[in-house]
């Protein structure tokens, strides 16, 4: 193996190829142990940044359910036809056998922050700083006449990418000829903001090409569009005129789960398929260990080094934190850089970015080729502790094919940041 | 160990679309090993631009002049990657060295 050459590149990398001397733990320098909880966008891109910028000098144990990994960013696009679940499903191997890091398939059960272990598979694993990247959990309890098990065999939410986009999928493929479509989207803050609205132009996309007499009703919770709102207007009057109705300020009153007979603040309607997003919380576990902040269901971090606001030696990353940021995939990727470029520097004694700064971009499909973006570089702001959009975001000023190839590009650049 | 984190973990906010140089795709060129001054000139046409709905021009105005200089030294420094070989083989290569 060949010591200089990987530094060499590694000095110079950011997403070097191949690492070969990170496939084994490089001992003598060892910095300490970080297990990571959750292989998602944060997580897994936590995962790989330890053992590249550290050299190896961390040792990194990931803990995961799912066998791979499935990309929520392009997931609505199965929706249309114009993706499908391979798309979106991409491994761990490259983690695991060229960046050294530990892969354990299983549930985290519960975190131990006095004796800093946490339990997976009758296990304990002991760690010097734990990542909590667990991502979001759904909060029925509003929602009294819904549960896990129903969206998973008849009203789907799929909003975590996988059996449930195939569930949703297959049911408008069955769709009787006319039928009503409902999506209802919960109050922010919520997983992904734009998410909601590329899923009606995706689901409208596909209706109008195979059951254009079919209706898609939009139930928002919030008063209005709460992300690229002119440009999804514009799609669904332009595109989907006589498919798309948005119905704004429409919270969830009532719902007969065996007939789909949903109740809202404005009336009552009977429909077909039913794409129920509920509201959200930081995941489960994070809640019972005491990582939400004292009035929501988020977690306060430091945004220096997303370490918990709550629990000394935990750091929290993605869709649970408590931000100003949006819920987004490339947002996740870049809180766990900075993590890992915080702990790394912790742990060596150097000192930590007083100031980051990184970019976002989001892109949404609104029909089969055309995307559109909303931008803005996020600067840590010293006086409120956050990060906050720097002058010149925004979004685009119309959809076009030329984004929905800059998309694509985007799908395949962060799951390579991410996996390696 | 990297000098300078906050320009490492900046650029490496880009890479979500600019990639990291294994493959090149022209719409959204790489940025390893790109001539410095050809860099900030590039991104001084994008924030000076009156194109406010263009994203490189979004992130551009986003930047302070340091940010920049400081991201076009650590691009230019970086090696662009063998385009061609795949993951594997160029581990094979590395190691055969
Ligand atoms: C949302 C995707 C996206 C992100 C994020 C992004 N860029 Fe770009 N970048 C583009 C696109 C698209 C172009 C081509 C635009 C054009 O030519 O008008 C481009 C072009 C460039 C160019 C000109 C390259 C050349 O060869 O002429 C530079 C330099 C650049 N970007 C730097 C950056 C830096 C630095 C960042 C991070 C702060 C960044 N970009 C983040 C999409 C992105």
């Amino acid at each position: 193996m060949n010591r200089r050459l990987f530094l060499k590149s590694g000095m110079a990398g950011l997403g070097m190829l191949v690492l070969p001397s990170l496939a084994a733990t490089n001992s003598n320098a060892s910095l300490g142990h970080v297990v990571i909880i959750g292989a998602g966008f944060g997580g897994a891109t936590a995962a790989r940044y330890l053992r590249m910028w550290s050299e190896g000098r961390i040792k990194v144990t990931l803990i995961e359910l799912r066998p791979e990994f499935i990309s929520c960013p392009v997931s609505n696009r199965i929706l249309a036809g114009a993706a499908d679940i391979n798309t979106i499903t991409h491994s761990y191997k490259t983690l695991r056998d060229l960046y050294g890091v530990s892969v354990i398939k299983g549930q985290a059960s519960r975190i131990d922050p006095e004796r800093k272990e946490v339990h997976v598979n009758e296990e304990r694993i002991g760690y010097d700083r734990l990542i909590v990247a667990t991502g979001i959990d759904f909060d029925y309890s509003r929602l009294p006449m819904l549960n896990a098990e129903i969206q998973a065999t008849h009203i789907p939410h799929a909003w975590k990418a996988g059996p449930q986009t195939l569930l949703l999928k297959g049911q408008l493929r069955t769709l009787p000829d006319g039928g009503i479509v409902g999506i209802t989207i919960p109050q922010v803050p919520y997983r992904c903001p734009p998410g909601p609205y590329e899923r009606a132009c995706q689901i409208a996309f596909y209706l109008k090409q195979h059951n254009p007499r079919a209706k898609l009703l939009v139930f928002d919770g919030n008063p209005a569009i709460t992300s690229k709102r002119p440009l999804f207007e514009r799609a669904w009057h332009e595109l989907y005129p006589n498919i798309v109705e948005y119905l704004p300020s429409s919270g969830i009153e009532n719902l007969d789960t065996t007939s789909l007979g949903l109740a809202t603040t404005f009336g009552n309607y009977k429909l077909d398929v039913l794409n129920l997003i509920p509201p959200q919380t930081a995941g489960r576990l994070t809640l019972e260990t005491g990582l939400a902040s004292d009035a929501r269901p988020w977690c306060d971090v430091n945004f220096l080094n997303y370490a918990s606001g709550k629990i000394p030696g935990i750091h929290l990353l993605g869709d649970a934190v408590d931000a100003m940021t949006p819920k987004s995939a490339h947002i996740a990727t870049s809180q766990a850089k900075v993590c890992a470029s915080a702990i790394i520097a912790e742990l060596a004694g150097e000192a930590v970015d007083p100031a980051p700064v990184f970019a976002n971009t989001c892109y949404s499909f609104v029909d089969d080729k055309q995307a559109v973006h909303v931008a803005n570089v996020y600067r840590y702001d010293a006086k409120d502790h956050d990060m906050r959009p720097a002058p010149g975001g925004g979004i685009s000023a119309i959809s076009s094919i030329v984004e929905g190839i800059h998309a694509d590009i985007w799908a395949a650049n962060i799951w390579a940041d991410v996996l390696g | 160990m990297e000098a300078n984190t906050h320009t490492r973990t900046l650029a490496s906010s880009c890479l979500i679309c600019h990639g990291n140089g294994t493959v090149q795709h022209a719409a959204i060129p790489g940025l390893a090993a790109l001539d410095e001054a050809y860099f900030i000139k590039k991104m001084q046409i994008f924030r000076n631009s009156a194109d406010e709905h263009a994203v490189m021009v979004q992130h551009a105005k986003g930047l302070s002049e340091e940010e920049i200089q400081q991201l076009a030294k650590y691009f230019s420094e970086q090696r662009r990657a063998c385009p061609v070989a795949k993951k594997k083989s160029f581990r094979e290569m590395n190691q055969a060295e």
